[in-house]
């Protein structure tokens, strides 16, 4: 059990290449952190420090309360769980769980002791004698897991352990981790590049891109408020529609407007949006909190509207997905309940409440709040 | 559709079924045929003689000690090239980037295997003269000159630096079968590996050793069903002298037959070398067997 601290950890590649930039953050004790962010931002990279895999350019990574930076990997109590497993083809599942008490020297009878607590905790007892081979998908991923906790170890490591299941399998494992998670409450920093794990699973998520710590907050916090226009995008899922609008300041009350597009601000923002009136600021609305007009039921203003024209609709079952037209000839996506009778070609209103906008500035990117 | 397939398969597996019974299993069956006959290969003159042939090899000393040598590089050759071997292999893979100039070392350690025999076996004896070679010069030159031995004509040195020769044109080839080897394991292992707790040794000994067991044991075998002939390079290098010190049993043969005309003797000696060859390879095949690994 230990906290993970980087300060200020840069990690630069031969060639010039940075895949990790200044990144500071603490991973408390006992925190299942996810680090989130789309291929190449640095997040596996991030990880891998931590392991000792990968040498720390700038910068220290703290593991308790030691500096971890010049510990070879086997030094520092980690014990990570790879995307491929990584288990040893020629040896039994047995002396896969019992290979890293081996080389410790732990005695016989304790290394017995503690595989099979280690595959009981799993359900894996059954399946001691066999090769990886002769196992499932799902098998080998909680033998790589045995592994790990077979070490009792300060802090796991998980490298998109669920990217080779099937999509049912998926589901089902993620519930048993984080029941696992609850059971062994060891640290974790766990790495996706899904948005869906790292909302379910995390206590804390940070969302990385192109080597920069974009936000670290708690699921609900990065949905509700997200720190800058990328975070709004990456988390939610269909992501957040974003449209170009205008401040402007009608009746006392600010709208945000465009070419067909004219929709309320909540006075709680007005203060912040004050410098944004007669100026460009780019709207954030998600898919979920587009709802027909006519069934607004007064959220929203009775001019606060977008005309659209119904694109594609997508039928999930529980829910549809439909790809709107604006009058200006962007696109937005909306979640709706499964009963609104909607087909291409028909036109209707939409609108959204005003507290659920979200405005970013278009130079920055920065979250407006 | 079966059917067919066959009647399309034959036609192309026909020609070389034949060239192989015409040329190869033909002359073993001569062979096998002609070690009941003493016959001095000039004429058709042959005369049958039965298990004659074999008694006398039992009974010649000079047969026993081309064979003892054959097994004493049995032991030694496999050992040495494949440790050799692995060694460059993994300094080569050296950390699965790669070393810099990897394509030209590779080309470097696998020429001589390139090379003919003949011409290693020449290129060699210059090499080894106890005067004007480059081996011996070199070790005066270093004040080494008590190192400095008649190589190829002394009975003490003659078949180890014959075996030296042997193991300089091999290595290289094993090393580039060794080296293609582990880069096919995948890193994931040797980072879990380290993760675990595995310095570098237990690494090579726990991952790549039994990950490339497919590739050594293949090795063990080629090199020595190998170690069983050697006559090209023992016959060129030596002819077996000083005093039959580096001789070994295909040479032998091979002496029996065109310097001694006694050609029954000689198939007779080539069909004992046969079945200990087949034996060998057998008994290899079966030792080292491990089941199929998939990674």
């Amino acid at each position: 059990m230990a906290r993970v601290i980087f300060d200020n950890v840069t990690k630069r590649y031969a060639g010039g290449v940075i895949a990790v930039y200044q990144l500071n953050m603490e991973v408390l004790d006992q925190e299942f952190l996810v680090l989130v962010g789309p291929s190449g931002c640095g997040k596996s990279t991030a990880m891998r420090m931590v392991a000792g895999l990968e040498e720390i350019s700038e910068g220290r990574i703290i593991i308790g309360d030691r500096v971890v930076n010049d510990l070879p990997p086997k030094d520092r109590d980690v014990a990570m769980v790879f995307q491929s497993y990584a288990l040893y083809p020629h040896m039994t599942v047995y002396d896969n769980l019992a290979y890293p008490l081996k080389l410790r020297k732990v005695n016989k009878q304790e290394r017995d002791r503690r595989v099979r607590e280690a595959a009981r905790t799993l359900d894996i007892e059954p399946l001691l004698d066999r090769k990886p081979k002769a196992l499932s998908g799902g098998q080998r991923q909680r033998v790589a897991l045995g592994r790990a906790i077979v070490r009792n170890a300060d802090v796991f490591l998980m490298d998109e352990p669920l990217s080779n299941l099937d999509a049912k399998l998926r589901v089902q494992t993620r519930a048993e981790l984080i029941k696992l998670h609850e059971r062994v409450s060891t640290t974790t920093i766990y790495v996706t590049h899904d948005q869906v794990e790292a909302m379910t699973m995390g206590d804390r998520i940070a969302v990385m891109s192109l080597g920069v710590l974009q936000q670290l907050d708690t699921p609900q916090r990065l949905y509700d408020v997200p720190a800058n226009k990328f975070v709004a995008g990456f988390i939610g899922s269909p992501s957040m529609n974003f449209l170009d609008v205008t401040i402007e300041r009608r009746n006392g009350k600010l709208y945000a407007v465009a070419p067909g597009v004219n929709l309320e601000v909540p006075d709680f923002k007005a203060a912040s949006l004050e410098r944004f009136i007669g100026n460009k600021v780019i709207l954030g609305v998600r898919p979920e909190h587009i709802i027909d007009w006519n069934q607004a039921n007064g959220i929203a203003a009775a001019d606060s509207k977008l005309p659209v024209t119904v694109d594609v609709v997508e039928l999930l079952g529980n829910e549809i997905f439909v790809y709107l037209t604006l009058q200006d000839g962007n696109t937005i996506t909306a979640r709706m309940a499964p009963d609104a009778r909607l087909q291409r070609g028909l036109t209707l209103d939409v609108t959204a409440a005003p507290e659920k906008l979200h405005f970013f500035d278009p130079e920055t990117e920065y979250g407006v709040y | 559709m079966n059917h067919g397939k066959y009647r399309l398969i034959i036609p192309f597996l026909a020609p070389a079924l034949l060239l192989y019974a015409v040329f190869v299993l033909y002359p073993y069956a001569s062979a096998v045929k002609n070690s009941f006959y003493q016959w001095r290969g000039v004429s058709a003159n042959k005369t049958y003689i039965g298990l004659d042939n074999y008694r006398r090899l039992w009974d010649d000393d000079n047969f026993r000690i081309a064979l003892s040598h054959n097994a004493q590089l049995l032991i030694v050759l496999p050992l040495v090239t494949i440790s050799l071997a692995m060694l460059f292999a993994a300094l080569f893979v050296q950390g699965g980037r790669g070393v810099r100039g990897a394509d030209f070392y590779r080309v470097v350690f696998f020429f001589p295997q390139v090379m003919s025999v003949v011409i290693v076996g020449v290129l060699w004896q210059y090499i080894y003269h106890p005067n004007s070679g480059i081996l011996n010069s070199g070790l005066r030159a270093i004040g080494l000159a008590s190192f400095a031995k008649p190589w190829l004509g002394s009975a003490q040195y003659a078949l180890w630096a014959v075996a030296a020769v042997v193991i300089w044109q091999s290595v290289g080839f094993y090393m580039v079968l060794f080296v293609a080897g582990m880069q096919s394991i995948p890193w994931d292992f040797y980072e879990a590996a380290r993760l675990d707790g595995a310095s570098r040794f237990a690494q090579f000994k726990d991952i790549t050793l039994p990950l490339l067991w497919e590739n050594i044991r293949v090795a063990i075998i080629y090199i020595a069903i190998a170690a069983l002939d050697l006559f090209t390079i023992v016959a060129v290098m030596t002819e077996g002298k000083p005093n039959r010190a580096s001789d070994v049993v295909a040479r032998f043969m091979y002496e029996q037959a065109f310097t001694n005309s006694m050609f029954g003797y000689a198939s007779a000696i080539g069909v004992v070398l046969l079945i200990l060859t087949f034996c060998l390879a057998i008994l290899l095949l079966i030792l080292s067997r491990r089941e199929r690994l998939e990674f």
